[in-house]
């Protein structure tokens, strides 16, 4: 038990370690880029090959392949996800006023000799019609960090309400 | 044909109503919306549940009918009941949980009366405050009428609803037709997403046999799915592609004529390249018939099926609707899976729902944009009436008395608003 906690510091990054910064550094931008919708450069982030990205309806949940969630994307998806949202046809993601997100309370892991696991939180307000809808999240980021260039193989988006009703969304989180 | 859109004295709301129009009124005045609660949601069956969601004794959700919230479960003698979520004390809501199983029935969070899974009142704590022989039968959970029909859970309020078979009516033999993308295999709800869209609760109804805004409004799913996907949702010109008015409200709308009885084959129609991995997997392990007969199920049903006022059977999904407000509106898309299944089917099913539905999906979000600005837009001036006449020039009478137009038509529509009048403006 002991031993385990002791590990588990071990793995545990100082934010202000090089790496942990540069991680950091790269989820503040991709909260940017997600802000002015700049959807194709926000693509560029991703590591190439296998990627995830998941939007799940329950916490508990491993397997996301052998469950509905509200987003599941592999590589080609989120390519097509990016160019539903880029097309100009997507009546939701053209009404989307605009969107201000927090990205905070970060844990950094080293979970590989190139991977960490980057933990958050995300408050994001978005404003439409008159209206200021508050959506928060949990984030969990696996980053590479082989070359000189950090780039996202996964994020999963732990909506807090996720189990419950929520509005239709025409950004991303 | 003339209609009385100002007239909003008393409550003649038939009057809001015509053959080819409605008034906009009817999206807009909360006190139609509160009307419509009573004289509708609480008088007419609403589904509130597919029969595999509650696989267990003890298994439950927490739904609503109307505004008022409701347990539904299977209790010890696999019997579903629908229960008002509200203790028999003072008033608490009893179950917060969206869904779970408990092993003995519910216990009120305030002063722990505890009621069984039928809704029976078990025990009161410190019963010495009242008479020895109170009468606990009568204290038990409010308890809905309840009836299934194809495994789907129907409940009412209302002790004197005609029975569910005849409220359905030729519904029925659709709800075969949509059962039968079970391809031999029971049908289950593989999940479900609930969300909210800010319009009224008919915009949405009207929507489901509406293949008009479809190419227009889901431009951006058309473009984005495989070539064999696009062609077959391609029914804008297709003569086979038609909308029925059922009767009670109910209307179906065909969008892919060639999968309406799943049962039948003529051996034409080529497997979607998409599912070539699947068919791969699963060639070993079925026979040739077997494995096309579930190839083609998995877009599910090939047309969207209105059961008025709540419910949707909507290709390969149930959609239940439940109105909040004047100008909300609840959903739940629940995906439908093989019982017992090969488990790469029920996952390609889970893809496809997860590529067009709900609220992150490619499809969803557009529509609950449009409704809202229908909402929005109707507001402009309430006493314009929306037009519902697109396909009166071509509609004709079905061999069994349903009028019948292209799907493209608001056919459907116009069904739904006869038994809105007829339910609005009945004494009682
Ligand atoms: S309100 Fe439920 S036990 Fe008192
Ligand atoms: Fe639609």
């Amino acid at each position: 038990m002991q031993a385990e906690a002791w590990a588990d510091a071990e793995r545990k990054l100082a934010l202000a370690d090089p790496v942990a910064l540069s991680a950091i550094e790269l989820i503040y931008r991709e909260a940017r880029l997600l802000d002015d919708q700049r959807y194709r450069d926000w693509d560029e982030l991703w590591a190439e090959g296998e990627t995830r990205y998941v939007v799940p309806m329950r916490r508990e949940v491993v397997d996301y392949d052998a469950t509905l969630n509200f987003i599941n994307d592999d590589s080609p998806m989120r390519r097509r996800r990016v160019d539903r949202m880029t097309s100009g046809h997507a009546g939701a993601v053209n009404a989307v006023g605009r969107t201000v997100r927090t990205v905070s309370r970060f844990a950094v892991d080293r979970i590989g000799d190139h991977e960490l696991r980057v933990t958050s939180t995300e408050i994001v307000v978005a404003y439409k019609q008159g209206d200021h809808q508050v959506w928060a999240a949990e984030l969990t980021h696996h980053i590479l960090s082989a070359d000189d260039r950090p780039c996202i193989r996964a994020k999963i988006v732990h909506l807090v309400d996720a189990e419950h009703t929520v509005r239709t969304c025409g950004f991303l989180l | 044909m003339s209609i009385d859109v100002a007239g909003r004295t008393g409550s003649d709301w038939g009057s809001l109503v015509a053959a080819d129009r409605v008034s906009a009124r009817v999206y807009l005045d909360p006190e139609i919306y509160e009307a419509e609660l009573e004289r509708i949601f609480y008088k007419t069956w609403n589904c509130v549940g597919h029969e595999s969601e509650f696989p267990e004794r003890g298994s439950f959700k927490t739904r609503a009918v109307g505004r008022r919230p409701v347990i539904v479960c299977r209790d010890r003698n696999d019997q579903i009941n629908v229960l008002l979520n509200r203790c028999r004390h003072r008033g608490a809501l009893l179950c917060e949980k969206p869904d779970g199983a408990v092993a003995g029935g519910f216990t009120c969070p305030y002063h722990s009366w505890s009621y069984a899974l039928d809704g029976r009142l078990r025990g009161i704590p410190y019963p010495d405050g009242y008479p020895r022989d109170i009468d606990k039968s009568r204290l038990g959970l409010r308890r809905l009428r309840v009836e299934t029909y194809a495994g789907l859970i129907f409940a009412t309020f209302d002790e004197n609803a005609e029975p569910l078979a005849g409220f359905l009516g030729s519904a029925r033999r659709w709800i075969d037709l949509f059962m039968k993308q079970g391809a031999g295999y029971p049908v289950k709800v593989q999940g479900a997403f609930k969300f909210r869209y800010q319009a009224n609760w008919k915009i949405q109804l009207e929507n489901v046999t509406d293949g008009y805004h479809f190419p227009l409004v889901h431009r951006s799913w058309m473009a984005n799915v495989d070539a064999q996907t696009a062609e077959m949702l391609s029914f804008m010109k297709d003569p086979e592609a038609v909308t029925y008015g059922l009767e009670n409200g109910h209307s179906v709308g065909i969008f892919v004529p060639e999968h309406v009885d799943l049962n039948e084959d003529d051996g034409t129609e080529a497997l979607q390249d998409r599912f070539g991995d699947l068919v791969a997997d699963l060639q070993p392990g079925l026979p040739p018939e077997r494995l096309r007969r579930l190839v083609r199920s998995l877009h599910g049903a090939g047309f969207n099926l209105n059961v008025f006022p709540n419910l949707a059977l909507s290709m390969g999904f149930i959609r239940l609707l439940n109105p909040v407000a004047v100008d909300a509106t609840d959903n739940e898309h629940m995906v439908l899976g093989y019982e017992g299944g090969p488990e790469g089917a029920n996952r390609e099913r889970l893809r496809i729902h997860e590529h067009f539905q709900g609220p992150f999906g490619f499809g969803t979000p557009d529509d609950s944009e449009v409704w809202a600005r229908v909402q929005r837009g109707a507001a402009a001036d309430p006493d314009m009436p929306i037009l519902i006449d697109r396909g009166l020039n071509r509609e004709e009478m079905s061999d069994e008395g349903h009028p019948r137009s292209h799907v493209t038509d608001e056919t459907g529509m116009r069904e739904a608003y006869r038994m809105w009048k007829r339910l609005m403006t009945d004494a009682g």
